[in-house]
């Protein structure tokens, strides 16, 4: 039984699976009339945003409300933090309101980790994203959705095996591309890493990715083209020369989107910038796109999270 | 720092110092170390233990003047006695940082309040800030005799001009890290950044600054130390460079000596540290440096912090430990060296790098009678209530180390027994 979920290794490929397999129940539940279980009700959830996020805070937001559960919402831009509160301070503050779980998201890598050293038994933590570290939930959110995509529902013993993942763009800098190298392998599939050298980790020797910087030869052996973000700024520090050059070699054109195979889906975990990492008209022509469907498997997803984590005894109706 | 006339005979204890190690008692009278024991000695029973001349500590930081809420110098100067240190030289990173001679007429007013030898180290450039020369002619002849800006000058030229225009005797100190390989990284470039998602302090920031260094040490003579070295390479250049003659010296803090970076794996800001704890291998290579002599002096890099400075994100927490305390018991105890080889790097070569005349010498009699009583066998606690230093920042909280200090005599007064301070 685990208490919080800061990253995906530490819940192994059986902690994976089960979570996957919790999210179809889940699924089910987004399908109904009224998509509302009282499975959380009397919980207290606290999301602690630190930095801007709208996506994420909304999906956890919205996953706490069906499974019943009460929702705080501490935003860092409009309290006390801004005055010198420590972080410690804060989580305290809201500990005593009495909480149940604290859902975080940080600039900085390794924040949840250490307000689990701040906290009493009672409450879980979980990581909605933290500094270059990693967004655990969005990485369950992909596999789960590829999975779907490709098997079906999850079921008890979710597999990607077989399955060849290129993940494009900025890996250095994105805690998305850490997790989903986490899930998608754990589950059995190949990840290649698609990005100029100063993009990636200067050691990257224990991941277990494959690397390329060619990505016209890449994608015709691709099941699941991922697509991430590049922040103007990388220019600036010189990572990149200019975002024309980066879109030459690395967007995903109306040109390149041809080289997929035909059973191949592509998947991004927003906000897209269209026009750099991928061509507006791709987006929405293309037939397998799964960005919506990620988004609704993300609901999903944290639903399954918060209940694993604080549902302990509780029926799922 | 009264200096009564007391004296004591220290029986059964074994000798160590730069003639070797032998079986002998040692009488101390009158601050001297003198050869029979005067007929009011106070006996006191060493057997099991080592006595040595005083530690030294090279790079300490005691708050004053300026960051009395995190270290006082009455609190900083008990803590290194506790520590076995009776000598140590005060970081010029205090505030205002001392780069003048009023604020050196200051922090020696304030370094009066020491219980061991307590000296100032000087920046190279006003205020500390890489651009214009401070007095170092002058502070020099005031009696300082180290300078450092603590952190890198990036302009070489002007780092050139502070080596030839120092007086002799003078030691420009630089810490090798480079402004612009540095990648604002908060941990150690490698696998472990790359996991845990934070920004890498490559190793070439720090090699291609020691390159530069012990070139402009060579072309100008000076006598020019390399603070807190960490990279397996920094310690080949270093060897090179002293085999091909050229004097120069360097230190490592013994937190190098003990962490690597995946120490960092849990985000405790306590591992965050200046410059940061690096790979095995390279902490093997200062080991093996320390051990082979290329790495002349291990420093406790004594650095307080308060507790909430380091329950910051782990990318913006202070950075380094408060450690002093434990700095012998780690290098004497947990590193493998022979006794000799610690104490030289902990003693006798820091009192010679940086001039501390009456600290490290021979126990003979007629020199001055600072020693430190050091039991390598004792297994302890370090708990934190019990420590002195006012300092938060300490990863030896509550570990068990191995080897302590029993007494530190200071101008032949025992300033701690016991292992506790007394005076």
């Amino acid at each position: 039984m685990i208490r919080h979920l800061l990253e995906l290794e530490e819940l192994g490929v059986e902690g994976i699976q089960a979570i996957l397999q919790l999210t179809d129940r889940f699924v089910e539940v987004g399908e109904r009339a009224i998509p509302k279980v009282p499975a959380l009700r009397g919980k207290t959830v606290a999301n602690m945003f630190f930095e801007d996020s709208t996506r994420t805070r909304l999906s956890f937001d919205v996953a706490a409300k069906r499974l019943s559960a009460d929702v705080l919402t501490f935003s860092a831009s409009s309290s006390s933090l801004n005055k010198g509160e420590s972080i410690r301070d804060s989580v305290e503050t809201l500990e005593a309101m009495g909480i149940n779980a604290i859902v975080v998201r940080h600039g900085s890598s390794g924040v949840p980790q250490q307000i689990t050293r701040w906290v009493n038994e009672g409450i879980s933590v979980i990581n909605a994203g933290d500094g270059w570290h990693a967004h655990p939930t969005q990485g369950l959110l992909d596999a789960y959705t590829v999975c779907e995509h490709f098997r079906g529902p999850a079921g008890p013993a979710a597999s990607l095996q077989g399955l060849h993942v290129g993940l494009v763009g900025d890996i250095l800098h994105s805690r998305v591309a850490r997790s989903d190298i986490q899930a998608y392998t754990a589950l059995g599939a190949t990840v290649t890493l698609i990005a100029p050298a100063t993009l990636l980790p200067a050691d990257i020797s224990t991941w277990p990715v494959r690397v390329s910087q060619d990505l016209d030869q890449v994608l015709p052996t691709l099941d699941v083209l991922g697509l991430l973000r590049v922040q103007k700024e990388r220019m600036v520090e010189g990572s990149i020369g200019s975002i024309r050059e980066y879109i030459e070699e690395f967007s995903l054109t109306q040109r390149r989107v041809k080289l997929l195979s035909d059973t191949a889906v592509i998947t991004h975990p927003g906000p897209v910038v269209r026009g750099v990492e991928v061509t507006g008209s791709v987006l929405d022509e293309y037939p397998r796109v799964l960005k919506n469907r990620q988004v609704s498997n993300g609901v999903a997803v944290r639903m399954a999270v918060l209940f694993l984590l604080l549902g302990s005894g509780a029926e799922l109706a | 720092m009264p200096n009564r006339l007391v004296s004591y005979f220290f029986k059964g204890g074994e000798v160590v110092d730069q003639n070797g190690r032998r079986y002998e008692n040692v009488a101390v009278s009158n601050g001297m170390i003198v050869k029979e024991p005067s007929d009011d000695a106070t006996e006191i029973d060493i057997n099991g233990c080592v006595i040595s001349a005083g530690l030294v500590d090279l790079s300490v930081n005691f708050g004053e003047p300026g960051s009395e809420d995190v270290e006082c110098i009455d609190s900083g100067s008990r803590a290194a006695a506790r520590g076995g240190f009776t000598a140590v030289l005060n970081s010029s990173d205090i505030f205002p940082v001392l780069d003048s001679a009023p604020v050196l007429a200051e922090a020696e007013r304030l370094f009066t309040k020491s219980v061991c030898e307590m000296r100032p180290s000087a920046t190279i450039t006003v205020g500390a800030k890489g651009l214009a020369l401070a007095p170092l002619r002058e502070l020099s002849a005031k009696g300082v005799r180290w300078f450092s800006d603590r952190g890198t000058i990036e302009n070489k030229n002007l780092l050139r001009k502070a080596m030839e225009y120092s007086l002799s005797g003078s030691v420009i100190s630089v810490r090798p890290q480079s402004g612009s390989l540095n990648g604002n990284g908060a941990m150690h470039e490698g696998k472990w950044s790359a996991i845990l998602g934070l920004p890498g302090e490559p190793s070439i920031s720090e090699t291609s600054e020691v390159a530069a260094i012990i070139d402009l040490a060579h072309v100008t003579g000076a006598r020019v130390h390399l603070d807190r070295i960490s990279t397996a390479e920094s310690v080949q250049l270093l060897r090179e460079a002293k085999r091909n003659g050229i004097e120069i010296t360097s230190s490592v803090t013994i937190q190098h000596l003990m962490f690597t970076d995946s120490d960092c794996v849990a985000y405790d800001p306590m591992y965050r540290a200046d410059p940061p704890y690096r790979s095995d291998e390279d902490r093997e290579a200062l080991i093996v440096g320390v051990k082979d002599r290329t790495i002349d002096v291990v420093v406790s890099d004594h650095r307080p912090a308060t507790a909430e400075a380091k329950e910051l994100p782990f990318d913006q927490s202070v950075k380094g430990v408060a450690g002093i305390e434990a700095t012998a018991a780690l290098l004497m105890g947990s590193c493998g060296l022979d006794l000799e080889v610690a104490l030289d790097a902990l003693s006798w070569s820091p009192a010679k790098v940086a001039g501390f005349v009456n600290h490290g010498n021979l126990i003979l009699p007629g020199n001055v009678a600072n020693l430190t009583v050091f039991n390598p066998r004792i297994s302890w606690k370090y708990e934190s209530r019990e420590q002195i230093s006012l300092g938060r920042n300490n990863p030896y909280f509550e570990k068990m180390l191995t080897g302590r200090v029993i007494h530190t005599i200071y101008r032949g007064e025992l300033v701690v027994t016991d292992s506790e301070v007394v005076i």
